[in-house]
């Protein structure tokens, strides 16, 4: 059983540290049975683009479940293409909302009083995201690492059918 | 007084559990904060601290179903609570302790 690790791979800084906490969590999904996947450290083909790549690792291991982790500060540029993907996909009735879980920074996701979600840092994300919350996509909210590690592990729950 | 009062706040998550639990693991968040009869703070920390342990995904309606409750959210039960009711028995006293310290007892995680 297969989670797609799905997220920024550098801050606004330019270290890898998005990369570094997926990898982590990868870890830990490893150690609990799952097959968790992170793009960056599957090979590359010379035949392929990124493009490519991303949609070969779908066809190759039929994720159950696609968990996105965004941090704050982060580059989204390339989320964003594979977000858009996932949208597509949802959209058309091809994936589940349920089955894309998004693992978003508290403070990028308030609530107000009326249990109304909303995405935060304008500037650095586009509202096409406020359509996957919209489409039904689970969000877990997290602060720091105990927490978000809290949260990879009820997803990884999730995909085992648990 | 100010120990009475932090003695309820910390039953709050315990509620929450409960109630969820009890509401087929899901409830609009409106619909839980108002069977809670908790101030909108109040709610807000007892669904923090749920959160803080993974116990609980916020889902919204889908739109194209409900236009009318754009990205309102429903508090859903996540795997992890079914995972810790069959763990309860073997959870270490140090996991006890800390969410026992954040308002959640070993017989509401049992529920969960």
């Amino acid at each position: 059983m297969t989670v797609f690790l799905l997220g920024p791979g550098r801050d606004e800084k330019g270290t890898e540290a998005p990369l570094q906490a997926r990898r982590e969590i990868a870890r830990r999904m490893n150690a609990t049975g799952m097959r968790p996947l992170v793009m960056e450290d599957e090979e590359d083909r010379e035949d392929e683009n990124n493009f490519a790549k991303f949609r070969r690792l779908i066809d190759e291991n039929q994720p159950v479940t696609f968990a996105v982790l965004v941090p704050l500060n982060c580059r989204l540029q390339g989320i964003s293409v594979e977000l858009g993907h996932l949208l597509t996909l949802i959209h058309e009735g091809r994936l589940d909302a349920g089955r894309v879980h998004l693992l978003l920074q508290s403070l990028l996701a308030p609530l107000d009083e009326n249990g109304v979600l909303a995405l935060n840092e304008p500037g650095n994300r586009t509202r096409y995201y406020e359509d996957l919350i919209d489409e039904g996509c689970p969000v877990h909210r997290w602060a720091d690492w105990r927490e978000l590690n809290n949260h990879a592990v009820a997803v990884a729950l999730e995909d085992d059918g648990a | 007084m100010g120990v009475v009062r932090d003695v309820f706040a910390r039953e709050h998550p315990d509620a929450l559990l409960h109630l969820l639990s009890a509401a087929d693991r899901s409830l609009l968040y409106t619909e839980a904060r108002d069977a809670l009869r908790l101030r909108p703070e109040e709610f807000r920390r007892a669904l923090n601290s749920l959160e803080r342990w993974g116990l609980v995904q916020l889902r919204a309606v889908p739109r194209r179903e409900r236009p009318d409750e754009r990205r309102r959210v429903r508090l859903e039960l996540t795997a992890l609570g079914r995972a810790v009711s069959h763990l309860h028995d073997e959870m270490d006293s140090s996991w006890q302790r800390i969410a026992a310290a954040e308002g959640l007892s070993p017989e509401a995680l049992a529920l969960a």
